[in-house]
């Protein structure tokens, strides 16, 4: 038991990573203002999803290793603990 | 020499059950700690099962929490970007149009980046500058 399976509990889609604002028409200002804003916003859910996958995978590997650990305590250790 | 024989056979006679002791222990000496070892293995791998299991069911429990509050982030998010894109376009300015050439080197540089490489306009753009 090394952790290999937390991967696994990462949603499929977010493997295709976040989908980017639209092309703005870009013809007036406020297209591409309004496009900057948005893609502002797309920036800040790729960086929510890159920080939740990381959690995940971390607090699935310290558990992961707590059960092993606790797997190999001696009788009384086990009975203490 | 037959006194020896006699004198070895009342030795064996009278030691006969602490030889008997002394061999069972032997014995058990030789399969006890394999006995035992083996036990404790598979009781560790019933335990590593078991804490596994546990585990295994709060690491999903933890992954569908986080994914859940993520996509209600990511709502959040989509649903301020409107609104934002409504007050950029109510501002004063908004409607101004920009150079023509700005415009294309902007839409140029956007379809060089890999988000948009796919992008059915800059699939557009691509087979127009060939």
């Amino acid at each position: 038991m090394s952790g290999a399976g937390c991967a696994a509990l990462l949603p499929v889609e977010w493997r295709g990573g976040v989908i980017p604002a639209p092309l703005p028409e870009g013809i007036t200002v406020g297209d591409w203002v309004a496009f900057a804003d948005a893609q502002t916003g797309k920036l800040d859910e790729a960086n929510g999803r890159t920080r939740d996958a990381i959690g995940i995978v971390e607090r699935c590997e310290a558990r992961d290793t707590e059960a092993v650990n606790k797997a190999r305590r001696g009788w009384l250790r086990r009975l203490v603990g | 020499m037959l006194v020896v024989l006699e004198v070895a056979r009342r030795l064996a006679r009278r030691f006969a059950p602490w030889i008997m002791i002394a061999m069972i222990g032997l014995v058990i000496l030789v399969i006890a700690p394999a006995a035992c070892r083996k036990m404790s293995n598979e009781a560790a791998r019933a335990r590593l099962g078991e804490a596994s299991a546990k585990a295994a069911s709060r690491n999903g429990e933890d992954a569908v929490a986080t994914v859940g509050a993520a996509a209600r982030r990511e709502q959040q998010s989509d649903a301020l970007s409107r609104t934002n894109e409504k007050e950029i376009r109510n501002a004063q300015g908004a409607d101004s149009a920009v150079d023509p050439a700005v415009r294309d080197a902007g839409l140029a540089g956007l379809c060089r980046r890999p988000a948009y490489r796919d992008d059915e306009r800059c699939r557009l753009r691509r087979a127009a500058t060939r």
